[in-house]
């Protein structure tokens, strides 16, 4: 009980956020003519915001399916640098190895990269919570959103600004965490000048890529600054 | 609107398989190997200081 109600304390930030965008996804589908099956099942089996979003429109637009797996790759495609920290440490999680994999979307690995395991939780145990406490509640905002979202009395224009609360705090702990700060600087300079050249639609994939790059070129320099990274297996 | 509902399935499998194709790439590459290679490990843990700061711009 201690540990769930540790893994529950690591996501309130995040509550927030998901339910906006999972409702606004619901209402989205409802929208577009499918029911609230549509939205719970993309929940379940997707489970990435912005491209349950994009789906919508692809559904109802008839782009033939290869441009559907080719869009999905590259909007998703974030994904493959998040895994690269947690190999090691999921596939020791035994059976929940293949959940831990396909439910790791931006706010859970932006959770696992921030928190601070206490000597008296079990630290995969408190994974896995997360994992699936995060899912639940994104499943549950997506059918809800798509059964009853349009119904809400209240206005919930500036709810989404607790993701960007969240985030703020994540980058403030990750500038504290190291030593050397070229890794976020490299993450700095990449964002706001593929921001700018590319767009916010269009810059992520950019930015993640000269990011790994200079880390890459920049690995002795990282490795020699007093503390550098430490690797934590 | 008219939903054509075999195609609007097919592109949610598509989706899901996609996503979770992408999400396991990394543990499909290197998951396998007893020692994960010095850089891979690196990597892990130089990247989420500037994924944060990336992701921010995001939202």
């Amino acid at each position: 009980m201690k540990t769930f109600r540790f893994a529950i304390k690591q996501i309130i930030p995040l509550l927030f956020s998901y339910i906006f965008v999972g409702i606004a996804f619901g209402i989205l589908i409802r929208k577009a003519g499918y029911s609230a099956k549509w939205a719970c099942f993309s929940g379940i089996f997707i489970y990435a915001g912005s491209m349950q979003i994009v789906m919508v429109s692809l559904m109802t637009s008839g782009v033939p399916l290869y441009m559907v797996a080719i869009m999905t790759f590259f909007i998703n495609a974030r994904h493959i640098f998040y895994g690269l920290g947690f190999v090691d440490k999921f596939r020791r999680m035994g059976w929940k190895y293949p959940y831990m994999v396909l439910t790791l979307t931006d706010e859970v690995y932006s959770v696992f990269c921030s928190i601070k395991y206490t000597e008296d939780v079990d630290e995969h145990k408190v994974n896995f919570y997360i994992a699936l406490s995060c899912h639940l509640l994104w499943i549950f905002s997506c059918t809800f959103g798509a059964m009853l979202g349009q119904m809400l009395p209240f206005d919930m224009r500036g709810i989404d600004f607790s993701a960007t609360a969240f985030f703020v705090t994540v980058c403030v702990n990750q500038w504290r965490k190291f030593d050397s700060h070229i890794p976020a600087v490299a993450g700095l300079v990449s964002a706001v000048l593929f921001y700018i050249l590319l767009g916010p639609g269009n810059f992520i994939l950019p930015a993640l890529s000269s990011s790994l790059i200079v880390l890459m070129i920049k690995k002795g320099a990282i490795s020699k600054e007093k503390g550098g990274v430490k690797y934590d297996n | 609107m008219t939903i054509n509902f075999g195609y609007s399935v097919v592109t949610l499998i598509t989706v899901a398989s996609v996503t979770g194709f992408t999400r396991a790439l990394p543990y499909i590459l290197f998951g396998r190997k007893k020692e994960l290679p010095e850089l891979i490990n690196y990597l892990g843990t130089a990247l989420p200081a500037s994924i944060m700061i990336i992701l921010w711009f995001t939202v």
